[in-house]
């Protein structure tokens, strides 16, 4: 019963157990049983076989970047010149330095205000488009559509969007009457944020719409018409029946959008600079600062690893916090 | 008779297509020839082509510069770049690393100790024994393109900066319009009654959020008293912004002026952009700026009337900074010798008169500098001079340290000029020299 039922969990070691269990107990009839253990072996070198460029890529474009980000990270390694082995000497800079610090507290600042946000929106967003109502494809359609475009053309866009002088943004504000003279955005740490923010929920909000609807439309109907038989309430159904059963889509779209800000490099780099006064940078605007602008490719590299380091560890937690207790 | 017209009409098509495959065939030959016998090109008469990268704030002379020598060289051929000034490090680092760069390369003199030390400039030392003016030349250009003993670059273009002041708003405030501040003291007392005139005039403006304009305009402050920015110990650069009293003395000087309201409010947002406007404008009583204002001033507010002055110590005495750019040949260039002629001919008397000083740009020659260009009127002899006894800050990571925005440099003097509490100078200077030994110590 136990091997039939790991069998049936699927993948290439399953087909192993399936052919190995009955050849084993027909020992009288040996060829049939080589020939199903030559079989076995042939269909699991057939999946490494269909695997193998997958993994020849993941070894090519993710392993080797990696050593060698972390073989750089252990020396001075200028943009020019010749590499000087530093042992730990990078990561010991690490707490001294005051503009890292700084940017890490902002950046966790930043996914601490853009995640809730954009879930809020998203979900909101997901149960209008979950239907199937005359026009809501056309809907779906417009709100994912910001997110087909690239991160540094969609930062383009708004940055003449909150231009002082030529923008849309205080153009609008100043004729609603809601300013009396343009805001200029970009000169304060808190209204740059605001305008990146604004950004990125335009831009990616409907793909964690898209992500949340799916997760809406596998709940099955009967539950939700049971939860009213038994007499609960839309907010109670919600809270009790639906957020409860979309915990796999929520892990998924929270560790998406958490990784997603912790990495956040090119609506900062192109909107604010990381200004005003270094107030708005980013660790991967730092990282990049420090290998391309001040040519130390080997510090880039050890805070990159440190940033690494963070983000598995963020994304640990978050993924055990919303496991399936059962 | 449509037939016959047709048939003759499609031959020469077919033989001028051959015609135009032959021609390609034989400059595909041509191209592989000039490739592999590069040495020899000036031989067959064709002459030699370098490429050359300039930054692109210097398109308005840099262009004539290198016409001057196309016209009167047949052998050499120099072919211009212009790199975006913003991106010019970043992308000649890359370019001489992946061996996409240029035969030459001028480059903003701060920067030339990095390049000369990561070993992708060729040695000149030996070309440069056989100068016979190597003396005339601005000393801290020179010095920039020395490492460890080897030459690997040569002063191109000249400037300095030095302290315009407006002579209408002087005589207004009762100061002497041809009496610039002599030390400190005079300094901030014309700053002040300068002030004093009210109707949103100011004593003096300074960029407070850029960096490099501040290496240029504040570091003299803290040289002519006698002061330093970055020391050496034991062979090793070393910073000296937080233990070095004159730096202390200096952001504390800048720190009263504001609190003073002898600046304009826009000082602690400027990024280097208003300051032009705000002295032209007639709003501000002084700023520190190099030549590359004057034809600017000139332009966009010909009433303006102004002079210049050397940047002053504390009790007298100047200083200046010398900016400007080193030209050098990279290490993997295939015409060194032909390079060498155009580096040769650049410093030439007759060349820096005839084109570097015409523009917004100092003699890199201190006997042309202080000679010819000179004799153009006081503003010029002023920079000469300026240019002549002018300094620079020479560090291997002088943008970390100092130009870029996230330098420690940038961070202690927005901190220490327009900062709250009592000891906010004393604080900034102390994490700023932490901050410096730190980025010296990584890699």
């Amino acid at each position: 019963m136990t091997t039939s039922l790991t069998a049936g969990s699927g993948g290439t070691g399953s087909a192993a157990a399936r052919a190995g269990s009955p050849g084993s107990r027909s020992a009288a009839g040996g060829r049939p049983a080589r020939r199903r253990t030559t079989l076995a072996r042939r269909r699991s070198l057939t999946g490494l076989l269909l695997v193998s460029p997958a993994l020849a890529l993941v070894a090519v474009f993710f392993g080797a970047p990696l050593c060698l980000t972390v073989w750089m990270s252990l020396h001075r390694w200028p943009l020019l010149g010749r590499p000087v082995w530093s042992g730990l000497g990078n990561y010991l800079a690490i707490p001294g330095d005051d503009t890292f610090l700084h940017s890490l507290g902002y950046t966790a600042l930043y996914t601490v205000v853009i995640t809730p946000l954009l879930f809020l929106a998203g979900l909101g967003l997901a149960f209008l488009v979950r239907g199937r109502r005359r026009g809501v494809g056309v809907f779906r359609t417009v709100w994912f559509l910001p997110y087909v475009l690239g991160f540094a053309s969609a930062a383009y866009l708004f940055v003449w969007l909150f231009d002082p002088s030529v923008g849309l943004v205080d153009r609008v504000l100043d004729d609603v009457g809601l300013t009396a003279r343009p805001v200029q955005w970009m000169n304060s740490a808190g209204t740059a944020t605001a305008a990146v923010v604004v950004m990125v929920v335009w831009k990616v909000v409907g793909f964690q719409m898209l992500l949340l609807m799916a997760g809406l439309q596998s709940i099955p109907e009967e539950i939700d018409e049971a939860a009213l038989v038994d007499g609960s309430g839309p907010l109670s159904t919600l809270v009790r029946i639906t957020l409860p059963l979309l915990r796999r889509t929520m892990a998924l779209v929270l560790v998406f959008s958490v990784s997603g800000s912790l990495l956040a490099f090119e609506q900062f780099f192109i909107m604010t600079g990381g200004g005003p006064g270094n107030q708005t940078l980013t660790i991967v605007n730092w990282i990049y600062n420090s290998s391309f602008v001040n040519f130390q490719l080997g510090y880039g590299a050890a805070l990159s690893v440190v940033l690494l380091v963070v983000l598995a560890a963020v994304n640990a937690v978050q993924l055990l916090l919303l496991r399936e207790r059962d | 008779m449509r037939a016959a017209a047709a048939v003759p009409g499609r031959w020469p098509r077919a033989a001028g297509l051959r015609r135009t495959l032959a021609l390609l065939a034989a400059l595909c030959a041509l191209a592989a020839a000039a490739g592999c016998g590069t040495g020899t090109e000036a031989e067959r008469g064709r002459p030699v082509r370098l490429t050359m990268w300039a930054r692109s704030d210097q398109a308005s002379f840099m262009g004539k510069v290198v016409r001057g020598f196309n016209r009167t060289h047949r052998s050499v051929h120099v072919d211009l770049t212009l790199i975006p000034t913003g991106n010019y490090v970043q992308k000649l680092g890359v370019g001489v690393a992946g061996g996409s760069g240029p035969d030459l390369a001028s480059i903003d003199l701060v920067y030339v100790p990095f390049f000369a030390s990561s070993g992708v400039l060729a040695d000149l030392s030996s070309r440069v024994r056989s100068l016979p003016h190597l003396n005339r030349l601005s000393r801290a250009h020179v010095r920039q393109g020395t490492y460890r003993g080897q030459r690997y670059a040569l002063p191109f273009t000249g400037d300095a900066s030095v302290l315009y002041y407006n002579t209408e708003l002087f005589a207004k405030a009762g100061l002497d319009p041809d009496q610039p501040p002599r030390n400190w003291r005079e300094f901030a007392d014309a700053a002040r009654r300068i002030s004093a005139l009210g109707k949103g005039r100011y004593g003096y403006h300074f960029s407070g959020r850029c960096g490099g304009c501040n290496v240029f305009t504040l570091s003299p402050f803290v040289w002519a008293s006698g002061g330093r920015l970055v020391g050496r110990a034991g062979g090793a650069e070393r910073p000296a912004v937080g233990t070095d009293p004159e730096v202390y003395r200096a952001l504390r000087m800048y720190r009263t002026l504001w609190r003073q309201g002898a600046m304009p409010p826009q000082a602690a947002a400027d990024t280097g952009s208003q300051s032009l406007s705000l002295f032209g404008g007639g709003r501000v009583g002084m700023y520190a700026s190099g030549a590359f204002a004057l034809s600017e001033l000139h332009h966009s507010y010909p009433k303006l009337k102004f002079k210049v002055a050397p940047i002053p110590g504390r009790r007298g005495g100047s200083s200046s900074f010398t900016g400007g750019d080193d030209i050098a040949i990279t290490s993997n260039s295939a015409h060194k010798d032909a390079a060498w002629r155009f580096l040769r001919w650049a410093v030439r008397a007759d060349v820096q008169r005839r084109y570097v000083g015409q523009s917004d740009v100092v003699p890199v020659r201190t006997d042309v500098a202080l000679g010819p260009y000179s004799r153009r009127g006081a503003t010029y002899a002023v920079l000469a001079r300026a240019l002549a006894h002018g300094r620079t800050v020479r560090s291997r990571q002088e943008n970390a340290l100092f130009n870029a925005s996230t330098s420690p440099w940038s961070t202690m003097i927005a901190r220490a000029v327009f900062g709250p509490g009592r000891g906010a100078v004393r604080g900034a200077t102390r994490s700023a020299q932490a901050d410096m030994v730190n980025i010296l110590s990584r890699g």
